[in-house]
């Protein structure tokens, strides 16, 4: 069941997407392909650009995922972005410095976590 | 860095589609290197930002957009902060931060604008004006004032105005 994402978590992730670090922000790239799947005439960059501003909002509900096998605190959640759901799943490192964004696709089970 | 201590460093090549001026439908297809990481116990691979902006900048270059490179370099050409050169185009700061940044691309609209202004085709002082309501009567003067429209000669010489500038 999904509850709100913790304000720290959002706003360490939002920090390290608005940043647009270089080496601090990792994308598997069925993420990528996904998402372009979803928005054809879309940048790649903006992945990252739609996950932060949906993280903003502080009423943002998620889910943690406690199965991936990459240390740090994963969420996963559902989001619009240009009238579109999409779900995602990102991981903070330990150390809140590097996020890993491991999903971002149309909902397969429903628009509800 | 390594993201993950067991991740091993590959390079594989990645599909860039580069859509048509019109927007419909894809005018050709690029397939660009990029340095990505593997997770060996699963194969799945995963880009560092670096690696989706050089793929991003493919497509920019060649759809026409100015890099955010130039971007920058065309702001600092121009000796404005970028909140100065954000009101100059009336848009929002954070946009023209996204801009230099890579993390978002002006529209077809801002790029001749931009490219314009880099080609130095549209002068500063014009984009102020229009920027103040209150002077946007001088702008309309001049207008009514022309016989013909504006043309511009484009020569060798004024092609080659801005990276003489930037040179120096």
């Amino acid at each position: 069941m999904a509850s709100l994402i913790p304000q720290s978590w959002r706003k360490q992730v939002i920090a390290i997407l608005d940043q647009g670090s270089m080496d601090r922000i990792i994308v598997r790239l069925r993420a990528i392909d996904d998402f372009q799947a979803l928005f054809p005439g879309a940048f790649r960059y903006e992945l990252f650009e739609c996950l932060a501003a949906a993280l903003t909002r502080d009423d943002f509900e998620g889910r943690e995922v406690t199965t991936m096998k990459e240390r740090g605190t994963v969420y996963e959640f559902i989001f619009n972005h240009r009238q579109t759901k999409i779900y995602s799943k990102i991981n903070l490192s330990p150390d809140g410095t590097v996020v890993i964004i491991y999903s971002a696709h149309r909902p397969l089970k429903g628009d509800t976590l | 860095m390594n993201p993950q201590p067991h991740w091993k460093k590959i390079t594989i090549d990645q599909t860039v589609t580069i859509p048509r001026a019109d927007g419909t439908g894809v005018a050709r297809t690029l397939n660009v290197p990029v340095e990505a990481w593997q997770d060996p116990d699963d194969g799945e691979i995963y880009l560092d930002a670096a690696a989706v902006k050089k793929l991003d900048d493919v497509r920019a270059r060649h759809m026409g957009l100015m890099l955010p490179e130039d971007i920058l370099e065309l702001r600092r050409y121009l000796g404005l902060t970028q909140a100065q050169i954000s009101r100059l185009l009336q848009i929002g700061e954070k946009s023209w931060t996204r801009w230099e940044t890579g993390r978002s691309r002006p529209t077809h609209g801002y790029n001749l604008i931009l490219n314009a202004l880099a080609d130095g085709r549209i002068d500063q002082n014009y984009l102020e004006a229009l920027a103040r309501p209150h002077q946007l009567h001088r702008v309309f003067a001049l207008r009514s004032a022309r016989t013909e429209p504006y043309r511009y000669e484009f020569t060798e010489a004024a092609s080659q105005t801005l990276p003489q500038a930037a040179a120096a």
